[in-house]
């Protein structure tokens, strides 16, 4: 109990101090002194002097946008991370992994290419199919790993790696033909949205914060659910009600995330897994504590992608397969081991 | 109390696995199915808690039919130790056993004081005291299966089903495990029915003991009256003999031919 409200009080600090770095770092460096000053004339409606109008408008056009996406994607990932290995009773499912990720992806490259007949419209269709396709991902996963007879791990990373290699070619093949920007979109595949805009953010957030609370409201059953679908049903839970408004609830989350930051791995398995280490399985604790654990880990990465090869930036993306490929060795060790 | 009428289960398109089962457990009583591996005991337990719809006939508990009833007005009248599983990690003993309460709690999970009172209850009958801060992982077979039997006995429900609840137990938990059962059936007044394949064990703690021989009930009453050498031997397909002993009652074996 301690220990859980330790964790928490230590993961709003660091968001906090993310926050604020993700504000302040970047290309081009903002003082901790202009940064309160810019606030304090927006808060009080003043007029903003000449010499900070180019900080006001890093900060509010491009940084706080920004800074803000990354917490809402990282809060999704990770716990959509928490509900998909919960839902799958395997610690190694992440959105990334099961191909739901590249599966949202592929609708969003293709609404991403459609001419809309009014711009606005896509802001909208981006989510919508990405959502759609995710879905298909995900049930194609379900079945293909279930094939064997029961889900297993291997089953479940095969078909995976089947369902995400397909949607990633298709992914590919579309881009080509299709005459959408390669370099934007190939960017934005590994996860180099960048480009938050507010209105973005506008659309998002609600379709994220949705997607959480549902998570949320099926904690409790979602812990029921691992003693597998039989007990939980003879314990009172209505397994397939609940397992579909998850898999709709996390996928929601997931699709719209990824509709505006791009393909982002192993956020929604490294942050639930060392959580689990630290507080246990209740998903009670986890899916929320995951919210600020994945908030934490992506503003701090999207950080890290701007200031490593400064002025160049890196997908963030790329920065969190950097270090969620090992430690998802480890934790494929680990599973491993407790298996013997 | 509980009282199954011409009940008829199957899979899929496939002819019924069992049917025409009627039979009739009361209070405090405890009824052992046995019956040759695909006999239907599995089946008839999947039908009872309510994971294969009925293809025919009624199933009723104090007079209520419970085919139509919803996973949690079910799981307050049917509480089930499934067979030697792995629990999921992660959990307390406490944790564990209090999921046993779900189909009386709110979205959350949240227990009040009679659910706490509950389960306490179940931790004492249940002997578990020391453990409840435990992980679940920590502890041993036998241990487990306790705090399977407490999880089952906070659900408060009229009936408790057991399949194979020794199966994976050495014969001190074995005894341990079936005492501690006719135990709570006597003084909890729940009706226990139970798969098993020990007919040693069947005879020492059923009330009454039902035969289930291709898909149908083939006996059903008392120990004395059901193990009987030719009609085992039957089921079984297998030549068995029934002694009986002064102090323990009657003691099945298989015969091996060396007379």
């Amino acid at each position: 109990m301690k220990k859980t409200k330790d964790i928490t009080t230590i993961l709003v600090i660091a968001l906090a101090a993310a926050g604020l770095l993700g504000m302040l770092l970047g290309s081009v460096s903002i003082s901790l002194q202009d940064l309160i000053s810019v606030f304090k004339f927006r808060i009080f409606g003043l007029e903003i002097p000449q010499s900070l109008k180019s900080t006001d408008t890093i900060l509010f056009m491009l940084r706080i946008p920004r800074t803000l996406m990354m917490i809402l994607t990282g809060a999704a990932l990770a716990c959509s991370g928490a509900s998909y290995q919960g839902l799958f009773r395997n610690p190694l499912a992440d959105p990334y992994l099961i191909g739901v990720s590249s599966g949202a992806g592929l609708g969003a490259i293709i609404a991403m290419s459609i001419p809309w007949q009014y711009s606005r419209l896509s802001v909208f269709m981006v989510p919508l199919f990405a959502f759609l396709f995710a879905i298909a991902a995900v049930f194609l996963v379900f079945n293909l790993g279930r094939m064997g007879g029961y889900l297993n791990i291997t089953g479940l990373l095969l078909a995976g790696v089947a369902v995400n290699a397909f949607t990633s070619a298709l992914s590919s093949v579309w881009m080509l033909i299709s005459g959408i920007e390669l370099k934007r979109s190939f960017s934005w595949m590994l996860g180099g949205g960048g480009i938050a805009g507010w209105d973005r953010i506008l659309i998002t957030a609600p379709l994220i914060l949705i997607g959480i609370i549902g998570q949320i409201r099926y904690a409790y059953p979602l812990n029921i659910l691992q003693y597998g679908e039989d007990q939980a049903t003879q314990l009172g839970i209505p397994v397939g009600k609940v397992r579909i408004r998850l898999i709709i609830y996390a996928t929601l989350t997931t699709s719209a995330a990824i509709a505006c930051t791009g393909v982002i791995g192993f956020v929604g398995l490294i942050v639930p897994h060392l959580l689990r280490i630290l507080i246990g399985s209740d998903y009670r604790k986890l899916v929320p504590l995951s919210l600020l654990g994945g908030a934490v880990m992506l503003t701090f990465s999207d950080i890290l992608a701007r200031v490593l090869l400064a002025p160049q930036e890196i997908p963030v993306g790329i920065i969190t397969a950097v270090t969620g490929a090992p430690f998802f060795l480890w934790i494929l060790n680990r599973t491993n081991q407790a298996k013997v | 109390m509980l009282k199954l009428s011409n009940v008829s289960l199957g899979y899929g398109s496939q002819p019924d696995t069992l049917s025409g089962i009627s039979l009739e457990i009361n209070r405090s009583e405890m009824l052992a199915l046995i019956g040759k591996n695909g006999a239907g005991k599995t089946t008839l337990l999947r039908g009872l808690t309510g994971l294969l719809p009925l293809r025919s006939g009624k199933i009723t508990i104090n007079g209520k039919d419970i085919t139509s009833l919803s996973a949690r007005e079910r799981a307050r009248l049917i509480s089930v130790v499934p067979q030697a599983v792995a629990l999921p990690a992660g959990y307390t003993v406490y944790e564990t056993i209090s999921h046993g309460r779900t189909a009386y709690l709110n979205w959350y999970g949240k227990l009040g004081e009679t659910d706490r009172q509950i389960i306490d209850h179940a931790i004492k009958i249940t002997g578990l005291e020391n453990f409840t801060e435990k992980e679940i992982s920590t502890l041993s077979g036998g241990e487990q299966q306790r705090v399977i039997l407490a999880r089952a006995l906070v659900q408060n429900a009229p009936i408790m089903i057991l399949d194979e609840p020794t199966s994976s137990l050495d014969i001190h938990y074995q005894v341990a495990l079936l005492q501690l059962e006719r135990e709570i059936c006597r003084k909890e007044g729940i009706a226990a029915v139970f798969i098993i394949h020990d007919l040693n064990l069947a005879a020492r703690f059923a009330d009454r003991i039902a035969i289930l021989h291709q898909g149908k009930i083939r006996a059903i009453g008392t120990p004395q009256e059901v193990l009987q050498e030719d009609l085992l031997s039957e089921v079984y397909d297998t030549p068995v003999r029934v002694l009986n002993d002064p102090t323990e009652g009657l003691i099945i074996i298989p015969r091996t031919g060396k007379d």
